[in-house]
């Protein structure tokens, strides 16, 4: 452990107390700042509808009522099938990006692979340009038949080219010598990507990693596209969530330009409690990445 | 630089070349469907072969969808020889979803469509199969004789029909709900007219400080004070000014004027009085000064007990009288008529209706299905209100009792919309004490104006109308609002960049097609 | 030319463990954005369902015309090049402070609590963020002006004010991607060798100079990577940002449009894919431009960061 803390070793000095103070002020008030409209959000989604067309959001709400939630949890085995089916899409969307994102981050890396320019550019360049909406979807529903398939909710989302890049540039400051004693060992490619590179660069790819993950927590847009109600069994939590709110949007707008009938779904406080709801799990899982973004441990762990 | 040029070269090459093969492929499926149900000597269609047709509804599966449907679909097996499957597109997606299933090469046969669910875009980019007169009377002989003349008038883009308009004939009145409460402590009678509502929410402004008095909010609200002046000033007008033409261009015309002259509304004199009171009504604080901004609905407010006034059509108010006295009976609310001696506008009937896939296997049995799902009176009524005597129990010729089990298939709730039909129609016994004499009033006044079933094709002037529809989204709201400083500067400035949005192009557009359309209607 | 195939070939050949392990991921990326590509030709073309996207009738440039039509190219554009500007550098400014911070703290439970909750935002959607600034600026109901006026102060009215947007979008910006960005910087200042930081300890390097002289180029690569990136995408905006936090407000407008919020309102009705992929096409093809400028530069001065 000691190796962790180099700067202990010595006596504090004054910088580093002046240092401290600011940190510590710093990033307090950015953490309250953080901090505050979350704990509105959680508050609102414990009020009543009409509580919030009235007083707005409260750190205290005037009202306590559980509408929202009973509306959210309804049925609740649709909603624990639902986190069960984003659970599953984010670990296996992670691991698979993470897998294929990083070899190509290391080939792009390496100073030894002659086409590294033109091959980034091939990837940066679908970043600019893009086909538009409408023969995407042709393409994935008519030749690649995503329709109520989850590779449709894995897929479209799983090589992200600015994750490939950033990994790429957190690959590039690994000291090259570290590479040319394992190539003379007579490791291959793979060898040293999975030997040296990848426990080289735990804090890039935890952080990749992590964004993937978000990535896949937070998609809906390929469910709403790809799925319909034949595959219920396969929406995804945000999804779910969304259908419940934007239901209600949809439908008022609709009902004030016909005669068709008007939603009546609280729709304040779901939005709120959605936001709660969606947000839960994830959240935890930043503190298990910790360990990986602490200062001066990766040279030590390859050292020791 | 010369490295780099080749691997863009590559690049491009690539993307081309793929590109065209997955091009190839998309156009080698668009053959048309071929005719499956060719009518046979008697002229009677041939309904041997079984067909399973898929309708697509918007909205949530009702819980006892398929029970009702199983029951429709008995029928339409002994009649012809067809049955349905139901697939639901949810409200939170259809926006996004629907112009993709006609893109996607899905195999599906009939959908909901309306004025305002994509019929028009739908229909000019060759989404729906026509529907010609001989194709209605041989495979929809009870829809050919009950169609009303006008609703498939309005349904022609290009001169083609590509939807069965609802069968129904629906108003759209206006009215203002208020606070009896508020209105016996200021010693208002009466919320119905204009100058009155300037009254009662005077009284509100001077004397409620916490309430706001109308809290304006929705797209739909934003217009509503706007166009209640505006329709009266027309209305009264010698010339019977009326609105022609797309939202968007914000046309009028009169209808006094044989040559159908186009004019901006922004260049009438009156559009300058009805912003000087909306200004002053503004200004006297009527509604939040960050009205623009706001996306609540004014009647959302009003039921929270924030705002004075609720504004709406009579719908909208029949299911919010009754949840507002349930709630609060202490505030006494009451309803007014908003018209004014303005007779309510009739509904386009494309505010309904269904359509059929141009690429569905069967388009003729789709056909068939849809008209017995209008004018069969049991396939009918079991489709907009469920089963007789689980869902709801009839009460006299046109009304109907909802039993509890109904909020498993609630009454005109499955996105039955577009098979309304006046001749089963059964309504619901709404709480309003006077809505029966309002309703009388508006029946009496209710007329078709002359430009009714006139209908644009905008095909010439499409890029003018996006950019008219930015302006009627923006400055054009803010005046409807009151929102300015200087009207008679802020008009002036509103039409010159009308001008330069290509308006002038638009309105020439439009009085040429309303020329041909009075040419036409003289002619019949 | 002839000689260069042999080379492509022959590495092809000699490197193969390499190109295998770039294949699987240039596989997706050919399937999800390559073939699909080829739908930019709708943008001059009026699309039609029974044509198809290649079928369709071309229509060049018409689908263009909206857009410089109404007058408002000049301003979105600049619009959006100059928020995207505003808030790279805010950001990246922001993000660095608290990376470089969060290194250096001891504590490790308060490190670990603020970067938990300094990821909160992330998850509240732009349509909740929207309805907080309304709920704190609303004129007669809002948090500001009830606060201002009980302390005797006339109230502000912010949605009428022009010049407090750009702010307003600038600080919501910097809260929703504080916790994301952080995460990035830390990530690279935790890959800088700790011997580096180990000599200047020995040579009594204070901390602002061990900032200054290690952890700052540790980093540069990617700010470099991350500036190139987000030239990339300098004429789009986070179109959600701009349309749930302003209200879509006509009063501000002038200081709030942006090319996809503009796109946005324009063809809200009209459903027009070709206008749309126009739009897109515009935006691309500008960007695409400045990338190319901007990464010949850092590659005449830092080949090793460049792009491509």
């Amino acid at each position: 452990m000691e190796k962790l803390k180099p700067h202990n070793k010595k006596p504090v000095g004054r910088d580093r107390v002046i240092f401290n103070i600011l940190s510590y002020v710093l990033l307090t008030i950015l953490s309250v700042v953080c901090l505050l409209p979350f704990l509105l959000v959680l508050s609102g989604s414990f009020s009543s509808q009409e509580a919030i067309r009235l007083h707005g959001y409260q750190l205290i709400p005037s009202s306590f009522s559980l509408d929202a939630y009973k509306m959210l949890f309804r049925i609740p085995q649709e909603l624990l099938r639902a986190y069960g089916v984003t659970i599953t899409v984010t670990a296996t969307g992670t691991i698979l990006g993470l897998l294929l994102t990083s070899m190509a981050a290391y080939v792009l890396a390496s100073k030894e692979f002659r086409y590294r320019y033109q091959v980034s550019f091939f990837f940066y360049f679908t970043s600019i340009f893009g086909g538009g909406l409408v023969p995407w979807y042709i393409f994935n529903t008519k030749y690649l038949h995503f329709h109520n398939s989850i590779i449709a909710l894995i897929l479209p989302i799983l090589v992200n080219v600015t994750y490939l890049l950033i990994l790429k540039s957190y690959m590039m400051s690994i000291p090259d010598e570290l590479y040319q004693s394992a190539k003379l060992d007579g490791a291959g490619d793979f060898t040293v990507f999975w030997r040296i590179a990848i426990p080289l660069s735990k804090a890039g790819l935890a952080t990749v990693g992590l964004f993937i993950a978000l990535n896949y927590w937070n998609d809906w847009y390929n469910a709403m596209l790809f799925l319909d109600e034949g595959a219920k069994d396969l929406y995804p939590l945000q999804y779910f969530l969304n259908n419940i709110l934007t239901k209600a949007q949809a439908m008022n707008a609709a009902a004030a330009r016909s005669g068709i009938p008007a939603s009546d779904v609280p729709s304040e406080p779901i939005k709120l409690a959605m936001t709660v709801v969606a947000t839960g799990p994830i959240v935890l899982l930043y503190p298990f990445l910790q360990k990986y973004f602490v200062k001066g441990v990766t040279i030590g762990a390859v050292k020791g | 630089m010369s490295k780099f040029k080749r691997v863009l070269a590559i690049a491009l090459a690539l993307t081309l070349t793929i590109g065209m093969l997955a091009g190839c492929g998309s156009t080698a499926d668009t053959t048309e469907s071929k005719q499956t149900a060719a009518t046979d000597a008697s002229g009677a269609p041939d309904t041997s072969k079984e067909v399973t047709l898929t309708m697509y509804l918007i909205g949530d599966r009702p819980v006892d969808n398929d029970e009702v449907f199983a029951k429709i679909n008995e029928r339409l097996k002994a009649e012809i020889n067809a049955t349905i499957d139901v697939k639901f597109m949810s409200w939170g997606e259809y926006e996004q979803k629907y112009p993709l299933i006609f893109a996607s090469g899905e195999d599906w046969d009939m959908i909901f469509t309306a004025d305002w669910c994509f019929y028009n875009a739908q229909a000019t980019k060759q989404g729906f199969w026509e529907i010609t007169e001989d194709a209605l009377k041989t495979y929809a002989p009870m829809t050919a004789e009950t169609m009303y003349k006008e609703a498939w008038e309005q349904a022609k883009v290009d001169g083609k029909v590509y939807m069965l308009p609802m069968n129904y004939k629906e108003v759209t009145s206006n009215v203002y709900i208020v606070r009896g409460d508020l209105m016996d402590k200021y010693g208002i009678k009466s919320v119905a007219s204009l100058d009155e509502v300037e009254v009662y929410l005077d009284a509100i402004v001077k004397n409620e400080p916490t309430l706001i008095p109308v809290d304006v909010g929705s797209d739909y609200d934003k217009l509503f004070v706007f166009d209640r002046m505006w329709n009266k000033a027309n209305w009264e007008s010698a010339e019977k000014i009326t609105g022609i033409g797309p939202w968007q261009s914000m046309a009028c015309v009169g209808e006094n004027d044989d040559n159908a002259t186009v004019m901006s509304n922004v260049d009438q004199p009156d559009f300058a009085k009805v912003v000087t009171r909306l200004k002053d009504w503004k200004d006297r604080g009527f509604w939040s000064k960050n009205a623009v901004v706001n996306t609540q609905n004014n009647t959302e407010s009003f039921q929270a007990g924030k705002s004075a006034m609720a504004m709406c059509n009579a719908n909208t108010a029949k299911s919010l009288y009754a949840k507002i006295t349930e709630e609060h009976p202490e505030w006494d609310i009451r309803v007014f008529d908003a018209q004014e001696g303005v007779p309510p506008v009739l509904n386009s009937y494309l505010a309904n209706g269904m359509s059929i896939f141009s690429k569905s296997k069967n388009p003729e049995r789709a056909l068939m299905a849809l008209d017995y799902l209008r004018n069969d009176p049991e396939v009918n009524s079991l489709f907009c209100y469920g089963i007789e005597g689980k869902h709801w129990e009839a009460s006299g010729e046109h009304g109907l009792v909802s039993l509890p089990a109904s909020a498993n298939y609630p009454y005109d709730g499955n996105c039955n919309w577009g098979v309304r039909n006046d001749a089963n129609w059964r309504t619901i016994e709404g709480g309003i004490p006077n809505l029966a004499e309002m309703n009388e009033n508006w029946q009496k006044t209710a007329r078709s104006g002359r430009y009714q079933t006139f209908v644009f094709d905008d095909s010439a002037v499409k890029n003018e109308i996006a950019a008219l529809g930015e302006i009627l989204n923006t400055d054009y709201k803010l005046l409807a609002l009151g929102f300015t400083d200087d009207v008679e500067g802020d008009i002036a400035k509103l039409s010159s960049k009308l001008k330069a949005a290509g308006s002038e192009k638009v309105y020439a557009e439009l009085q040429k097609q309303a020329q041909a359309f009075n040419a036409a209607q003289a002619a019949n | 030319m002839k000689k260069k195939e042999h080379t492509l070939l022959r590495d092809l050949r000699e490197n193969r463990v390499k190109w295998l392990m770039v294949l699987p991921a240039a596989i997706v990326v050919i399937l999800m954005c390559y073939i699909p590509m080829g739908g930019i030709v709708l943008a001059f073309k009026e699309y039609n369902y029974h044509d198809g996207v290649f079928g369709s009738p071309w229509v060049w440039f018409k689908n263009f015309e909206y857009f410089f039509q109404s007058g408002k190219a000049w301003t979105t554009t600049r619009n959006t090049v100059l928020y995207n500007i505003a808030f790279l550098c805010t950001n990246t400014i922001l993000q660095i402070t608290c990376a470089i911070l969060l290194s250096e703290l001891v504590g490790k439970k308060f490190k670990r609590v603020t970067q938990s909750v300094m990821f909160l935002p992330y998850f509240i959607s732009w349509v909740v963020v929207g309805a907080f600034i309304y709920n704190l600026f609303n004129y007669e109901f809002g948090a500001v002006n009830s606060l201002l006026k009980s302390l005797g102060m006339e109230p502000i009215d912010v949605y009428s004010n022009k010049g407090a947007w750009p702010f307003i979008l600038i600080a919501v910006s910097a809260f929703k991607n504080i916790g994301y960005g952080t995460v990035m910087y830390l990530a690279s200042i935790v890959n800088i060798d700790a011997q580096l930081y180990e000599a200047a300890d020995l040579d009594g390097a204070t901390m602002w100079q061990k900032i200054w002289h290690i952890t700052l180029p540790g980093i540069r690569p990617t700010i470099v990577i991350l500036f190139l990136m987000a030239i990339g995408t300098i004429m789009k905006g986070d179109f959600q940002m701009f349309w749930q936090v302003t209200g879509n407000n006509p009063m501000v407008l002038e200081a709030t449009d942006v090319i996809d919020t503009y796109v946005t309102r324009s063809l809200l009705t009209l459903q027009e894919f070709g206008m749309t992929s126009a739009a897109g096409l515009y935006q691309s093809g500008l960007s695409f431009v400045l990338v190319l400028i901007a990464n010949h530069i850092v590659k005449k001065v830092e080949p090793d960061y460049a792009l491509f």
